[in-house]
């Protein structure tokens, strides 16, 4: 493994439950995956996957009656050691140093991420300016306000909006929204983070914008060399952005590998009826194939594998007792089904 | 069946397919029903109507009844046990009067040595249920001599009764003045939100003037208006006429806005294409979502009619003796004697805060129930 | 699929008024959403609607319904034998003929209403204009048409509030169909569903068109749906027509610049195809105020200076195969 490859992020068990009037919904269980350096790790699944909660979860931006397990780890690897954030204070200065700082993340609806009564300007330069430590260790110098100026405009320019001296004035409303998502790329990546959570940043957008964007974050992963966890539903948009997927059902990841490869011989059964379900360009007017059935309310998870209610290759007495654990299918693939175990047929 | 996977199956509980089958009324009674402050509310609010309602039979004595030997005397605490030994019969000592030696007025001195009994379900003063029908029990009393459980008053009147009566009036302004506030605010805000353009235009303009009308000097102006001959049934009803009118702006706003929003629901636009007229729709899918809003919104008004009704005949501009209401109860505590000698004239603004209090809670907790969006606290 | 018209729209219009800023101050200009469509809508066919945002496709399928009001132009329905002038009705006669054509909405959560029960819910295209007053007619309809949905027969007593995503675009679809419309308008029906889900729910749709010999104007942004579901395809940008013709042909030999970009852009799941998106200039201009000449001009990779004087007429250039382009025939070959 070379330095470049070395995981940056490592997520070892996490567990995210909710405490609702309902009772205690588990969102995440038992989820552990890797970023690695320059890499992309897609994380692709539909509603109640879990996938959004799990990301929230890296950088504590969970809801108040979100409970992470206490055996979870969240391990981000620095210059200066390792720090575990499931164990740091979640509203303490050490989580609020590293959001915007070591990890940056972008949203699905940018109007959420800017504030409507600040020009972006004015809030990407609070952003430099409140990780200018963090920001010197990394590309060196030292920010004041000026500084921080050219260096917003600088990073405007870098992500593809013209006129940038002039935007960098504009409130959000005053942007397009591929503008506005780039404005967003833009302030993410001002502080240089080592590692960026997307979640769905492309899925509001119509597909010729979306097409630039993955285009920009593309180019911009291989300047900056920093880590990406890309989230999404769109199986499309993670064959060209991710090199690793890990796809996750109903809390749990199901199966994981190269891209290129887990797309072309899916080995779990939901990946199977996933991209089965796909509709596809090429084969004209047809009769698609479902993955049968709902998938279940996270208040009524199944007994044992969470799949087992849809699977068509379900084995009654096996399926719905025991879940089934992550089983290596070679160097870089591993898969959660009871047909690979050790008690495959 | 077994293509679509439709998750159904015998399995289904009985406690899901209540669930299931509730209907959006019943969801939003179980919500409120796990509101427990809610709930407590809607408990002292309904023991407080009762208590209205059923003043003459609760009250000992009637509201202006007078007992001349017991002059701002203070309360009278049932007790089931004295140096004499435990009693299952709960008792007050009986009064006697004195003179005072140096003012040479009568004072009432307890006397430790005569017990009365408390009965329930006594004869005593008749009066008419309801204004109907003749009656004469009363729920306690005692035989011979008089109770006053929270004290009398300067001219020697019962204060309990006179607040059982006072809950009954001042709640039933709330009722009637909200009553009239909220049908105001639901023909002018619902032709407002319903038909918008220029005649919500025209609308906004006439709600902003009647908002900015300054309440006090309207009052004073009204209340000096008020012939002197009038009866007081008809003061009281006027003050609730007037307590209506000028309610109303407040709510035709906010029901113009959630009619205004409910206009451009999808569910409505559906309705429209399936070729129903106006009427269809404002009766099957308007009204319904209107109504729990505005049963919400009556819960938390009432707090702010009460409290008019309260600060005014306080302050002398609303109801007039011998009419009894929390604020008439108050104005008679307004002098220094009370506040040192007799502060139990003050319990009416107990139950007052309470009222308000119970008012408030309930009306959060039903806004709570009835909002599908709101975040649930752990 | 015959062939045979069903909806005629010729040179419908749509423009909103841009109100100006002072008090009762007049329009100050217009957003043209739709600017002078002509399609025709074959009858038993699936006419694919696509475009991105501003493309005013959500406009011109509502309008057509007259579930918005609509500035100039014609929309001929053909049924019972007869040519209707949609846009001419009024009141009663409005409300009757509804029963002809129906939406279908995007957002299942807020399509239905959550006071009413399921059964209400299909019922209301029957009870609201009275067509049946017969409660048993009108019970028996709904039945047989939640069965044709795969909705289980007990649903019908349940609230919105019980049922999935999935399940209520069934409700959703039922309701649409319980009074055996000819036109139904599609307005991105799947787009708010799970993948998993999304194929069950087409499958439903060219299922109940087969059943009932339904016609579809199936309106999406979502280009691999609109080929697994559509017979033709129209491409709208900027409220103009860019593009139509046989779903396969557009697919394999598209003609307009644009329709190329937009295929091009799509990230394909399939490792053959090598994600490269034509790059195009610039943002979807302000729909206040369209480029002069071709609406696309101002973004085209192959933009000359005829394309920024004239706009180009909406013409064949293969068999059944229209663009609006000046350079249609040199940009193929």
């Amino acid at each position: 493994m070379t330095a470049s490859e070395r995981p940056l992020l490592e997520i070892r068990e996490l567990g995210v439950s909710f405490d609702t009037d309902e009772g205690m919904v588990r969102a995440v269980d038992g989820v552990s995956f890797v970023a690695r350096q320059g890499r992309t790790l897609g994380i692709v699944g539909e509603s109640g996957s879990g996938k959004s909660v799990a990301t929230k979860a890296v950088i504590r931006l969970l809801p108040a009656n979100a409970r992470i397990d206490p055996g979870s780890a969240i391990l981000l690897r620095r210059d200066d050691g390792e720090v575990d954030i499931a164990g740091l204070p979640a509203k303490g200065r050490e989580v609020r140093r590293l959001r915007g700082g070591d990890i940056g993340m972008i949203f699905q609806e940018p109007m959420a991420s800017f504030s409507p009564v600040y020009t972006i300007g004015n809030q990407m330069m609070e952003a430099i300016l409140e990780h200018r430590d963090h920001l010197a260790r990394r590309i060196g110098g030292s920010f004041d306000r000026k500084t921080a100026r050219e260096h917003a405009i600088r990073m405007l320019e870098r992500v593809g909006m013209s006129n940038a001296r002039l935007r960098i004035d504009q409130y959000p409303h005053e942007l397009s929204g591929g503008m506005r998502q780039r404005a967003m790329i833009a302030l993410a990546l001002s502080t240089h983070p080592s590692l960026l959570i997307a979640d769905e940043p492309t899925t509001a957008l119509d597909v010729t914008i979306q097409a630039q964007i993955l285009d920009l974050m593309l180019e911009l992963q291989q300047e900056l060399g920093m880590a990406m966890l890309f989230i999404t539903h769109d199986m499309g948009v993670i064959a060209q952005i991710a090199e690793d997927v890990a796809v996750m059902y109903l809390g749990r990841i199901v199966e994981r590998g190269p891209t290129r490869e887990v797309i072309r011989e899916p080995a779990h059964p939901y990946t199977r009826g996933l991209l089965a379900a796909l509709p596809r360009l090429d084969t004209g007017r047809r009769r698609l194939t479902p993955v049968p059935g709902d998938i279940p309310s996270p208040l009524q998870r199944p007994a044992g594998c969470p799949f087992h209610t849809r699977c068509p290759q379900r084995m009654p007495g096996l399926c719905d007792r025991l879940v089934p654990g992550d089983t290596p299918l070679d160097a870089t693939r591993s898969v959660a089904c009871h047909l690979y175990g050790e008690g495959a047929p | 069946m077994a293509a679509a996977g439709l998750p159904e199956g015998p399995g289904r509980s009985a406690e899901e397919l209540r669930y299931y089958t509730a209907s959006q009324w019943e969801l939003v009674w179980w919500r409120l029903c796990r509101h427990r402050a809610a709930m407590a509310g809607a408990f002292v609010l309904a023991l407080f109507a009762l208590l209205g309602i059923f003043a003459d039979f609760v009250a000992p004595y009637g509201g202006t009844s007078r007992d001349r030997d017991y002059i701002y005397g203070p309360p009278q605490i049932p007790r089931f046990w004295d140096d004499k030994g435990f009693s299952f019969r709960p008792f007050v000592y009986a009064l006697k009067t004195e003179r005072d030696p140096v003012t040479l007025r009568k004072i009432a001195k307890i006397d430790t040595d005569t017990r009365r009994y408390i009965s329930f379900f006594v004869a005593g003063e008749p009066y008419r249920l309801f204004g109907l029908v003749p009656a004469n029990t009363h729920l306690f009393g005692v035989e011979e001599g008089r109770i006053h459980l929270f004290g009398t008053d300067d001219l020697g009147r019962d204060v309990f009764s006179r607040l059982m009566f006072a809950t009954g009036v001042s709640l039933s302004i709330g009722v009637l003045g909200v009553l009239l506030a909220e049908g105001l605010a639901l023909v002018i805000g619902g032709i407002a939100g319903y038909f918008g353009g220029w005649i919500d235009y025209a609308i906004q303009r006439l709600t902003e003037v009647v908002r900015v009308i300054p309440v006090i000097p309207l009052y004073m102006g009204l209340a000096a208006a008020f012939p002197r001959e009038w009866s007081n049934i008809q003061v009281y009803f006027a003050m609730t006429i007037i307590l209506g009118l000028v309610g109303w702006p407040t709510l035709a706003r906010r029901l113009r806005s959630h009619l205004l929003a409910q206009r451009n629901e999808d569910y409505v636009l559906a309705a429209r294409l399936a070729g129903a007229s106006s009427a269809w729709i404002i009766r099957k899918h308007m009204l319904p979502s209107f109504t729990s809003y505005i049963i919400v919104d009556v819960v938390i008004s009432f707090p702010y009619v009460i409290l008019s009704e309260t600060a005014l005949s306080f302050i002398g501009l609303g109801l007039r003796p011998p009419t009894i209401s929390w604020g008439i109860l108050l104005q008679e505590a307004q002098n220094v004697r009370a506040i040192e000698q007799a502060p139990w004239l003050f319990l009416p603004a107990l139950f007052v805060i309470v009222a308000v209090l119970a008012f408030t809670v309930l009306g959060d907790g039903l806004r709570d129930a009835a909002d599908p969006y709101a975040v649930r606290k752990s | 699929m015959s062939g045979e018209p069903l909806v005629e729209i010729r040179d419908l219009k749509v423009y909103f008024g841009v109100r100006g800023r002072r008090m009762l101050q007049k329009a100050v200009g217009y957003v043209r959403a739709v600017d002078e469509v002509t399609l025709t809508v074959h009858r038993g066919e699936t006419l694919g609607l696509v475009g991105e945002s501003g493309s005013g496709k959500t406009t011109l399928g509502r309008a057509v319904l007259r579930a918005l009001p609509v500035t100039a132009g014609e929309v001929r329905f053909h049924v019972d034998g007869e040519a209707v002038d949609v846009l001419a009705l009024r009141g009663d006669r409005l409300r009757r003929f509804r029963r002809h054509m129906q939406l279908i909405f995007q957002d299942p959560y807020a399509s239905l209403d959550p006071r009413m029960t399921v059964r209400d819910i299909i019922a209301e295209p029957l009870e609201a204009p009275r067509h049946l007053r017969n409660k048993r007619e009108i019970d028996e309809r709904v039945r047989e048409i939640a069965a044709r949905c795969r909705l289980n027969v007990e649903f019908l007593r349940r609230f919105p509030h019980a049922f999935s995503g999935g399940q209520r675009q069934r409700i959703g679809i039922a309701r649409a169909l319980v009074a055996n419309p000819e036109f139904v308008v599609c307005d991105e029906a799947v787009s708010a569903l799970d993948v998993s889900i999304q194929a069950d729910i087409l499958n439903l749709l060219m299922d109940l068109q087969q059943e009932l010999g339904t016609t579809y104007l199936f309106i999406t942004h979502d280009l691999s749906v609109v080929a697994q579901i559509s017979d033709r395809v129209a491409v709208l940008y900027l409220g103009r027509l860019m593009e139509l013709g046989p779903t396969a042909e557009i697919f394999a030999r598209p003609k307009h610049p644009y329709t190329r970009a937009l295929l091009s852009a799509i990230p394909r799941v399939e490792p053959e195809h090598r994600f490269d998106p034509v790059k195009l200039r610039g943002e979807i201009p302000d729909p206040a105020h369209p480029p002069q000449g071709c609406r696309f001009s101002t973004r085209c990779p192959f933009v000359r200076d005829r394309c920024r004087e004239e706009d180009p007429a909406f013409r064949e250039i293969a068999r059944d195969h229209f663009a609006a382009c000046h350079f249609a025939e040199e940009l193929a070959g």
